[in-house]
């Protein structure tokens, strides 16, 4: 990557998720109006100087539920990858470090699961536990282990390779006591990079999956709930369709870009691992 | 190069069958069971005990995950509760539909990204290469349902070029099906179209670096055989491994993108089962998708070995 663009990624996808972040906290002391506010002689309003972003078929003010939503957004993608980044860099670490037949069933079992995308695992969790947002995390969550354990696995066989680790590791140091030492903090710029990445990644899914009705359920604000609730009134009001998805690709550009930043930043080596 | 095969296929196989197992398991640990499920916690006993019956969950789980499995290496599938139909015949209703859009998807991203990475390698760091790093994080970032929905909006509400929605089938007419099937397709392909070009670009930017790249300059090649024969050929496995993990991610987009148009096809079949909690239907539906996920992959695995014998580190 070319360091003269560095600084642009860094600047609008800090800018972005500051944004995201700030939106959420903001939504917790202050929204225009109430997030559940029904007000039928104002319903469908377009965007007006009284309600910015228009109102929905009930007269709840969008910007209000836009700002809610982004909370949703948020905790889904810090569950999704805490679950992913704990439970991968385990595995992958622990792969790294006994190799054999170990690194064998860590690297299959996350072939196995790569084939479940997050979609497809939650509508097989929604059929025997019903719908609902920790569904939802689970299974974005559960799909974000593989993804870390091979990021972890690969950069921590580097490490492993290196002279000073082989010499702790002559010295008789155990592997954990290697991994913890010298493989975790040399792996953790590729690991922020990758956290970036699936967080954006998180909130795309959580996003389809409260599209598809197998998120967060009414009348808790999510932005892919409000764009399903949008699609059957196109024709009638576009705008209720048009400022949820413009949040959710505002942030999922920022957390991207944030990513792609920090990686020529902190080594212009690193390269996130992106399949989706 | 055989073993190398021999491995992949017992890894595809052992795959196979541990992905069955998980969604078995996790089927079998919901709360009461698949007969209470599907009739409700009202239920008449006597109609509970013959579903149990017909379901054969009177047997252990052990027993019944074998079954099921022997079943499946006979080709049969299991029957819908909601139409009591052969699930095997459902979906053979709606591959009509699923393959199809899955294939427009991929042939669409696929012709739109390569070339375009391809171009972002050789004007590196000039106006084009910006101008398609730039669209193709803005793809990466687009959800694909509200995607669709905004097409929809331009090309059926306010143009009335494209049907907002529906399948008329094949028997009408190539035309008016593929028609049906555009928007779908443009919808599904863009985030894979998106993560293409990048991998594409940086897979090029590699093989133009190479010596026997400069050896083909420098011997006066044209470029355009330049590109196809040494650059394209080069990057050929690396692109190839990627469309094959995508492709499970392109399997799930099409339950999202058949929703979002009304399309008859698996990925709604799917959605609808599980909102009417036709555990059977969903079980098969999911394992179909896996187990297509897991053979696709093992088929690119093949090809790949292929294109470039050179034993790949396991990355």
């Amino acid at each position: 990557m070319t360091t003269h663009r560095a600084p642009l990624n860094l600047l609008l996808g800090g800018g972005l998720v500051v944004l995201l972040l700030a939106s959420a906290a903001l939504s917790l002391v202050w929204t225009p109006y109430a997030y559940d506010a029904i007000d039928i002689a104002a319903r469908l309003d377009p965007p007006s100087a009284r309600h910015w972003l228009g109102t929905d078929p009930f007269g709840r003010d969008v910007l209000s539920r836009i700002l809610v939503g982004a909370r949703m957004s948020i905790a889904v993608g810090f569950v999704a990858v805490g679950v992913g980044l704990l439970a991968g860099v385990a595995l992958g670490g622990l792969a790294a470090a006994r190799r054999g037949w170990v690194d064998e069933l860590v690297m299959g079992s996350s072939d196995v699961v790569f084939a479940f995308p997050a979609i497809l695992s939650a509508l097989l969790i929604t059929v025997t536990l019903g719908p609902g947002v920790v569904n939802a995390v689970l299974a974005i969550g559960i799909f974000n282990i593989p993804v870390f354990a091979r990021v972890t696995r690969r950069a921590a066989l580097g490490i492993w390779a290196m002279d000073y680790a082989r010499a702790a590791a002559a010295l008789g140091q155990g592997g954990l006591a290697v991994t913890w030492r010298h493989v975790l903090p040399n792996v953790a710029p590729l690991l922020i990079v990758q956290a970036s990445v699936q967080f954006a990644i998180a909130i795309l899914a959580e996003a389809a999956l409260s599209y598809l009705g197998l998120g967060a359920q009414p009348p808790i604000p999510s932005w892919g709930r409000m764009l399903y609730d949008a699609q059957t009134l196109l024709a009638l009001q576009p705008t209720l369709a048009l400022f949820p998805g413009l949040a959710i690709m505002l942030a999922v550009l920022g957390l991207n870009l944030l990513g792609d930043g920090l990686a020529d930043r902190l080594d212009p080596r690193l390269r996130a691992v992106r399949l989706v | 190069m055989l073993t190398l095969l021999g491995r992949r296929l017992i890894g595809a196989l052992l795959a196979l069958l541990l992905a069955s197992l998980i969604v078995f398991v996790v089927l079998e640990v919901l709360p009461g069971d698949a007969a209470q499920l599907m009739l409700g916690i009202n239920a008449d006993p006597a109609a509970l005990a013959a579903l149990r019956a017909e379901l054969g969950l009177d047997r252990p789980a052990p027993a019944r995950f074998l079954l099921w499995l022997a079943e499946l290496l006979q080709g049969e599938l299991g029957r819908s509760h909601t139409n009591a139909r052969p699930v095997a015949a459902l979906i053979g209703e709606r591959l009509g539909v699923t393959v199809p859009l899955a294939l427009f998807a991929f042939l669409l991203s696929t012709n739109l990204a390569v070339p375009l990475g391809f171009l972002a390698a050789l004007r590196r760091d000039r106006a084009g290469d910006v101008v398609v790093m730039a669209l193709s994080q803005l793809g990466l970032a687009v959800p694909e349902f509200w995607l669709g929905l905004l097409l929809i909006l331009l090309f059926a509400v306010s143009l009335g070029w494209l049907p907002a929605g529906g399948f008329p089938g094949w028997q009408g007419g190539v035309g008016g099906a593929l028609a049906a099937l555009l928007l779908p397709a443009v919808t599904l392909g863009l985030n894979q179209a998106a993560i293409l070009a990048r991998v594409a670009r940086r897979a090029a930017i590699t093989a133009l670096a190479a010596d026997h790249v400069r050896t083909a300059r420098a011997k006066g090649l044209s470029e355009p055989r330049v590109i196809l024969g040494h650059v394209l050929r080069n990057t050929l496995a690396t692109l190839l491994a990627l469309m094959g993990l995508q492709l499970a991610f392109l399997l799930a987009g099409v339950i999202v993108v058949e929703n979002l148009f009304y399309l008859p096809g698996l990925g709604r079949l799917l959605l609808q089962a599980v909102t009417q909690r036709d555990v059977v239907v969903v079980r098969d539906l999911v394992l179909l998708f896996v187990f297509v996920a897991i053979a696709l992959n093992f088929l690119v695995d093949v090809l790949v070995a292929v294109i470039d014998p050179r034993p790949r580190a396991t990355a």
